[in-house]
């Protein structure tokens, strides 16, 4: 649905995207993960034409370069900022939004109703949008980028600052238009997102796709191994002690599973009450790849 | 064409919500067509300033205070009584043109027959020669308007000379000479007026009034017909330029609430977007020129000399501004910027151009200076279709100007937008 090859942008000294390629396929959800100014929001907006690429290129497949506006026409997109207008009702900014779409007469009222509907903001149609709190902003944002019903959903960061209620709505709006069968580029810096909406994910840094596969594959490849957690019942022994690190009564070590786990504790006769074990997340995979330094970009 | 307009009805949505910028294109420019205009011309619309002037009240007899209530009921004159002193005071001050000290006045309509001559100082400054020449033309009307209307009427008049030949026939202070050639001349007259062709009910008045009458020829005016006139065009001058200020901002404002990059996702250019924001404060600005001239016209008195060249007036005048606000927008990176880049480009060109000292008043060094500001032609061009009669060819020089300005604003702003896109 989507391809981005070689994809290179600077401003001025900032090489902010460099050789990025990406390959997006129909009806696919894809995460676009990474820190702070890695490169994502410039390559959402290439990937919508807004702004020109130096070097490389956006193809929507089947329909050319999104540099021209036809093409446009099936691209959707929901920036990080609020882009919506609070002096407007909601039905006056998406009906605003859709027009620029080129609906009209019957297809534009249905189209409206659907998207009120879909982000649950009917009853609050006629009211202006100054008065909203941050998560139903959020869910008119997300509105105004799909009522026109394109192929392609460019998110950028949707649940940036909302509630975890809204969040969850907004984690359900999603599914569905993903189970509508359209084509979902969804960018945060929440894990937990890309891991439960995602079926790939990219992870981008300093312009670059550092790696890029399906959640489970990027987990393996890159999250290392569980982290085992065993509260001690009795003083340690020294062959408890070679296992891990013991603090406060509690035993640390690593491990590739449950089970793994299990046999070793068994092996080395450890009397314990109870037992935790973290497997590696997404989160696991980001700070891997990425380094666990504070940036500042 | 339908895309520009939804951009444009956006705009105009959001401009009728937002109430500073409403106030700042329309009640500002409105008090300042109402304050300027009232504090140039100094009264209502089709009212003149009538000479005030006051009359001495210290020994006023009945005579004069009916002689002060005659000059009072002219339009051309206000009349009030006070003090000597207090009466100097104020035509020092300048709050009268002139006092009047009655010392004698006619108690009787013939009375002057009689040698009871009015005697009237005036108390005026001695360079208002116009006004004092005004004032007692004035004065000799009130004077001779009880003899004038008894004249009209012979019956009475027949009766008012009887009675006066008694009064002298008796009076021992007029002299025999004096008696012998008065009462002559009363006989003559009481016997003329009793003759059938002039005492009749047929007669009409006596020829005591020039017969004068009226020949209607429209002067080529050389100046607004009133101060509204003046301060109505610069007025709109400044309503524009809120509709210009307030545009520029919300172009800014476009770019730093991320609406602009969902503007540009859309299926059109940035120049339909940027055609559509321009569109949007043209319209505006015809509104606002359409309001202020219709208030001027129902409330001030103002008069359109042309309304099909007011129209073309204010589609240039738009223009133009709609084109500068293009640029404006691009000045700046935050709304304060560019707000304040604006107003003060925009307050430099209305000083220059005429919306703050009205054109007629300024000296012609800067009237040549403001040539470089489209407010002096905008203003030229508003004044041209309200009040100083411009042909269509006299239109087309700030007409002409206010384009071509507007174009090259609109075609910098648009590069200098699309570069920082």
């Amino acid at each position: 649905m989507l391809t981005c090859r070689g994809l290179q942008k600077r401003f001025g000294d900032l090489l902010a995207v460099d050789g990025l390629d990406l390959a997006i396929a129909p009806g696919e959800t894809f995460g676009l993960l990474g820190p702070n100014g890695a490169g994502k929001s410039t390559t959402i907006r290439m990937a919508l034409g807004v702004i020109a690429p130096d070097a490389g290129s956006v193809e929507i497949t089947g329909r050319g370069a999104p540099t021209d506006p036809e093409v446009r026409r099936c691209l959707g997109y929901a920036p990080q900022e609020l882009a919506i207008y609070d002096e407007l009702t909601p039905i006056e900014n998406l009906r605003f939004f859709a027009e620029l779409q080129g609906l009209r007469g019957a297809r534009l009222k249905e189209r409206i109703d659907w998207a009120l509907e879909f982000v649950a903001l009917t009853d609050r149609r006629k009211d202006r949008v100054a008065g909203f709190s941050g998560g139903m902003k959020r869910r008119l944002n997300l509105a105004c980028a799909a009522v026109h019903d394109p192929d392609l959903l460019l998110l950028d960061e949707p649940t940036v600052g909302v509630d975890p209620q809204s969040r969850n709505h907004l984690f359900q709006t999603v599914e569905l238009l993903a189970k509508a069968g359209k084509t979902i580029v969804y960018t945060t810096h929440y894990m937990e997102e890309a891991q439960r909406l995602c079926s790939r994910v990219a992870i981008v840094d300093k312009g670059r796709v550092l790696a890029c596969d399906r959640t489970e594959a990027l987990i393996a490849a890159h999250g290392g191994r569980s982290v085992v957690e065993a509260e001690l019942d009795g003083a340690p022994d020294p062959a408890t002690n070679a296992l891990g690190t013991i603090r406060d009564g509690i035993l640390r070590f690593e491990a590739a599973d449950a089970g793994e786990a299990v046999t070793r504790l068994r092996d080395a006769k450890v009397n314990y009450r109870a037992l935790h074990v973290r497997r590696p997340d997404l989160e696991s995979v980001f700070l891997e790849l990425t380094g666990r330094r504070l940036r500042d970009a | 064409m339908n895309t520009l307009w939804t951009l444009a009805r956006k705009d105009l949505l959001l401009l009728w919500r937002d109430r500073v910028s409403l106030f700042w294109m329309l009640g500002m420019p409105l008090v300042f067509a109402a304050f300027f205009g009232s504090v140039f011309g100094g009264s209502g619309p089709g009212k003149s300033n009538p000479l005030r002037i006051a009359v001495i009240a210290d020994n006023l007899t009945e005579a004069g205070r009916n002689l002060a209530k005659k000059l009072d009921a002219s339009d051309a004159i206000e009349v009030e009584e006070m003090p000597r002193a207090l009466a100097t005071e104020a035509v020092r001050k300048g709050t009268k043109l002139a006092f009047l000290d009655i010392k004698q006045a006619p108690s009787d309509d013939f009375g002057m027959f009689a040698g009871q001559m009015p005697v009237i100082e005036i108390g005026i400054d001695p360079s208002r020669q116009a006004e004092k020449g005004l004032l007692k033309g004035l004065l000799n009307e009130a004077v001779f308007s009880g003899f004038r209307d008894l004249m009209t009427d012979p019956v009475k008049t027949r009766g008012q000379i009887q009675r006066l030949s008694e009064q002298i026939k008796k009076d021992p202070e007029v002299g025999a000479v004096q008696k012998i050639a008065l009462t002559t001349f009363f006989t003559a007259f009481d016997n003329f007026l009793g003759t059938p062709k002039v005492a009749g009910p047929d007669s009409g008045a006596p020829a005591m009034e020039p017969q004068i009458s009226e020949v209607a020829i429209t002067r080529q005016r050389e100046g607004p017909p009133n101060a509204y006139s003046i301060s109505f065009p610069q007025s709109i001058l400044w309503g524009i330029l809120g509709c210009s200020a307030g545009f520029a901002i919300t172009l800014v404002r476009e770019r730093t609430s991320g609406t602009l990059v969902r503007l540009l996702t859309a299926p059109i250019s940035h120049a339909t977007i940027l055609a559509g924001k321009a569109l949007a404060c043209l319209i505006s600005c015809c509104v606002v020129t359409a309001v202020l001239t219709s208030v001027g016209v129902l409330f001030f008195g103002v008069r359109i000399s042309s309304v099909p060249l007011l129209v073309l007036a204010t589609a240039c005048a738009g223009t133009c501004f709609a084109g500068l606000t293009m640029l404006l927008g691009s000045l700046g990176k935050t709304e304060q910027a560019v707000s304040g880049v604006a107003w003060g480009t925009l307050l430099m060109m209305a000083m220059l151009g005429g919306g703050m000292v009205p054109q007629i008043a300024m000296p012609a060094w800067m009237l040549q200076a403001g040539a470089v500001s489209p407010a002096r032609w905008a203003i030229g061009a508003l004044e041209g279709a309200i009040w100083r009669d411009f042909s269509l060819g006299e239109m087309m020089l700030p007409c002409g100007v206010l384009l071509a300005m507007g174009g090259a604003a609109f075609a910098v702003g648009a590069l200098r937008q699309h570069r920082q896109k």
